[in-house]
């Protein structure tokens, strides 16, 4: 074998960040090795699959440590995996599998309880025990057709109890990132971003707008509080086009704040279009509309998870309802993973551990990583052959205590 | 010039059919044996029209359903269609008419829900009707999607001639109305309807396939299916499959349904149009981005005896909740209601209690197959919660393990 892993370090971080983004296909900007370096990377986390004979970068790994938030509203150590790509000339060498396997042995070591990342490619990670955890819509909408028949609150400016404001690139890097944050921690599957990722995500030079416009943020504040905000790009060829409005992100903490925020972003003259993606699998915005299915949805994978610590997860999540449920977990490449875990949950905690008694229910860890956050009910997965309901009932007490009452959401891209 | 509400007469029957078809934007060219089939479809009693000086003007209709509710019972379901107004009789209040009339002749008929497909999604909600079944339109590139996970299939596909289907397909059908909450009954009229679908071509599309899954010579489900080549420059480059009804009672009979339609050679574009918002399929392939999904409403309920169609169904976690059930189009079926529900069964009565929570008649609808959340409804204002904890608790008891599906449109 002529593949070694290496620790990537600021003598090679060029050469490798060179190796990503071949690996996807594009030149790097020579500013953007320094960004990366300064905002967004933990280089003791980086990983190097090189060819001894060349002593060349062929395949390249990593993770960033995140905070995830699960049902429930606890937070968990989650090592995000991206930068993964192993170079065209090093295929079916096992560079791939086995910078995965170092990455999650490390993520352990480090006390991540969970990984998770973006898939390039959905059907690459469910061989490494990766499930779809999170799903979204990519939606678009003409406003001419956004009327409201409901909201939470009113929101027309002049009854409103709110106010919506235009604020400045340098008054966004200081408002959005506490209200980002709250979001984060009452959202299922949501995860912190440090200053460095703010630095990182606001980065607005021409070259990475993709011919739109620099952004423009518009912030909601009730009683005094700021609750919500969006980030857009305009894309319009001259004054009178029906232009497209590009909404880059759009974030709240109250049902008010979103109500308002797409009441003002459907109110614009001269859009003919929005365009948001990655919305939430249950924004209540479809609901909200007079003529729901003028918003045209898209369904899309978003979060994949990995299970780590079985017992940890299952603890750190809140229930629906109380019970007692064995989950068989089967896993030939986890060994370590498999085995009968025991749910008692009372008042929403779960207290969990292994047992010998036969399972309720039988599934393999990307299925529970799917179930996990309440991305999915199990009844599809029962279906489609992947988790065997053996108990009588097995499948409702499995339903009913892992349903949420929000759907998990995760706007951050990484 | 006065409008008259009524059911139309056996005279008027042809012009009821004309007027419906101009409705949708179609003249209406259907042959002796279909307009046999259409007046059994939906007699006189069923119909609601505005006529003016002998022209109608306007119509509706209900087809007279039954359909599992969570828990499995079978209820009466009036499955309004044929709604129309004519163009020249636009904004004075015909629709309103109509619909106020029909749904209180449908009540009438001991039918504790009504349904409808909605031909625009801004129509209905102000007759009460709330999305309550939710589909997704898929797009597959079949090259690209092998199947991964299946259950087990103990059973067998075969294709099936027309005159075969006319017997088989009801036995499938009657499976999947068992096996899925929302799958409304068809009657003899209904099958001999759609055999006309069968036994002809649809444009360039050719005419349908069929394809029943059987286990020990029981029908469990089957698929219609049409196909089209595109070519480019004179070269055939993929084919398109339509597959206009995948209908199945259980996971093999998905599965080799799938599994069959996923494997068509020649032909690798694969589309429907209704299939179950929780579908298994997505969970079975290898790759799940090739399966596009796009997500609209399917079918929209109405609730005309609130207190009946709660107590006709099971709930998940056991609860007892007080709803206060507003209905501005006839305010008498509103009111307050006790549930007490659970996996058993439920009551529900009138009360005087303080309610829980408050809703309009159509948030009710929407939730009541399992089919949405409360907890969504609430955040887009649809709903109060005058006790804490209600919504929860009305979400943990009106879930259900599987959506519900109509693959059927009236």
């Amino acid at each position: 074998m002529t593949i070694e892993l290496r620790q990537v370090t600021d003598d090679n971080f060029t050469e490798w960040r060179r190796a990503v983004r071949r690996g996807f296909g594009e030149h790097v900007h020579p500013d953007d090795i320094a960004r990366l370096r300064d905002h967004r990377v933990e280089i003791d986390r980086l990983m190097a699959a090189v060819d001894s004979r060349s002593e060349r970068i062929v395949g390249t790994a990593g993770a960033d440590s995140y905070s995830l938030t699960v049902p429930g509203g606890a937070t968990v150590p989650m090592a995000g995996v991206a930068y993964m790509t192993t170079s065209v000339t090093h295929r079916r060498q096992g560079a791939f599998s086995g910078m995965m396997t170092r990455l999650h042995e490390s993520a352990r070591e480090r006390g991540d309880i969970v990984s998770g990342l973006w898939a390039s490619q959905a059907h690459l990670y469910g061989r490494f025990d990766y499930g779809l955890a999170v799903s979204s819509y990519n939606w678009t909408i003409d406003p001419r057709f956004g009327a409201f028949a409901h909201s939470p609150e009113p929101v027309e400016p002049a009854e409103a109890g709110s106010q919506v404001y235009f604020v400045d690139a340098e008054e966004a890097a200081v408002i959005l990132p506490d209200i980002y944050d709250q979001m984060r921690q009452q959202t299922p599957g949501a995860v912190d971003r440090n200053a460095g990722r703010w630095q990182y995500g606001l980065f607005d030079e021409e070259r990475v707008r993709d011919g739109a416009s620099a952004l423009f943020f518009a912030v909601c504040e009730e009683g005094g509080e700021q609750t919500g905000y969006v980030t857009y790009r305009m894309r319009r060829k001259g004054d009178s086009d029906m232009g497209t409005l590009q909404v880059e992100e759009q974030v709240s903490t109250t049902d008010t704040a979103h109500a308002v925020l797409w009441r003002f972003l459907l109110n614009f003259d001269l859009v003919g279009k929005i365009t948001a993606e990655n919305r939430p699998a249950d924004d209540p915005l479809w609901w909200i509309l007079s003529d729901p299915r003028r918003l045209n949805r898209k369904s899309h994978d978003s979060l994949w998870i990995r299970l780590l610590d079985v017992v940890k997860l299952l603890e750190a999540r809140e229930y629906n309802a109380n019970g007692r449920l064995k989950i068989g977990v089967v896993s030939e490449s986890q060994p370590e993973v498999a085995g009968t875990y025991v749910l008692d949950v009372e008042d929403s905690q779960a207290s969990v551990k292994k047992t010998t008694e036969k399972p309720d229910v039988i599934m393999t860890p990307g299925d529970l990583a799917a179930l996990y956050l309440g991305g999915t009910t199990p009844g599809p997965l029962v279906e489609a052959g992947r988790i065997d309901a053996v108990a009588p009932g097995s499948l409702a007490r499995l339903h009913g205590m892992f349903a949420t009452d929000t759907a998990p959401w995760c706007t951050h891209y990484f | 010039m006065t409008i008259e509400y009524r059911q139309i007469t056996d005279a008027e029957q042809r012009q009821f059919w004309k007027v419906v078809a101009r409705g949708f934007g179609g003249h209406y060219t259907a042959g002796q044996e279909n307009y046999r089939i259409d007046r059994e479809l939906l007699p006189p009693a069923t119909t609601m029209c505005a006529i003016e000086e002998r022209e109608i003007v306007g119509t509706s209709a209900s087809l007279p359903f039954e359909s599992a509710v969570p828990g499995g019972a079978i209820v009466k379901n009036a499955g309004v269609t044929a709604v129309t107004v004519a163009t020249t009789h636009r904004r004075q209040g015909l629709l309103n008419n109509m619909m106020l009339r029909l749904l209180r002749q449908e009540r009438e008929k001991d039918q504790p829900v009504a349904s409808l497909w909605a031909s625009e999604s801004i129509i209905y909600s102000r007759y009460g009707f709330g999305i309550s079944i939710q589909h997704e339109n898929f797009l597959i590139d079949t090259r690209k999607a092998a199947i991964k996970h299946s259950p087990e299939i103990p059973g067998k596909i075969r294709f099936i001639s027309g005159d075969e289907a006319r017997k088989v397909l009801p036995a499938a059908w009657e499976a999947a109305v068992q096996a899925n909450v929302g799958i409304p009954r068809k009657n003899a009229a209904a099958w001999d309807h759609y055999m006309l679908d069968v036994n002809s071509g649809s444009g360039d599309w050719g005419k349908p396939w069929l394809i029943v899954y059987e286990e020990d010579g029981k029908a469990l489900g089957y698929a219609k299916y049409l196909l089209k080549e595109a070519h480019v420059f004179g070269e055939k480059t993929h084919g398109m499959i339509n597959a206009d009804h995948v209908i199945h009672s259980n996971a093999a009979s998905h599965a080799a349904l799938w599994n069959h339609l996923l494997n068509v050679d020649l032909y690798d574009s694969l589309s429907t149009w209704c299939s179950p918002s929780d579908d298994s399929l997505p969970w079975m392939l290898d790759d799940p981005r090739q399966l596009q999904r796009k997500p609209y409403d399917g079918v929209w309920y109405r609730l005309l005896d609130v207190a009946e169609a709660l107590a006709a169904r099971t709930y998940l976690a056991e609860g007892s909740l007080v709803l206060e059930v507003e209905d501005s189009l006839v305010p008498e079926w509103g009111g307050r209601f006790e549930l007490d529900g659970g996996s058993g069964g439920a009551t529900c009565v009138a009360t005087t209690k303080p309610a829980d929570v408050t809703l309009p008649t159509a948030s009710l609808a929407t939730i009541y197959l399992g089919g949405a959340k409360l907890a969504d409804l609430h955040r887009a204002g649809r709903v109060e919660e005058n006790t804490a904890g209600s919504v929860a608790l009305a979400d943990a008891m009106f879930t259900t393990v599987r959506a519900p599906w109509c693959p059927m449109m009236f």
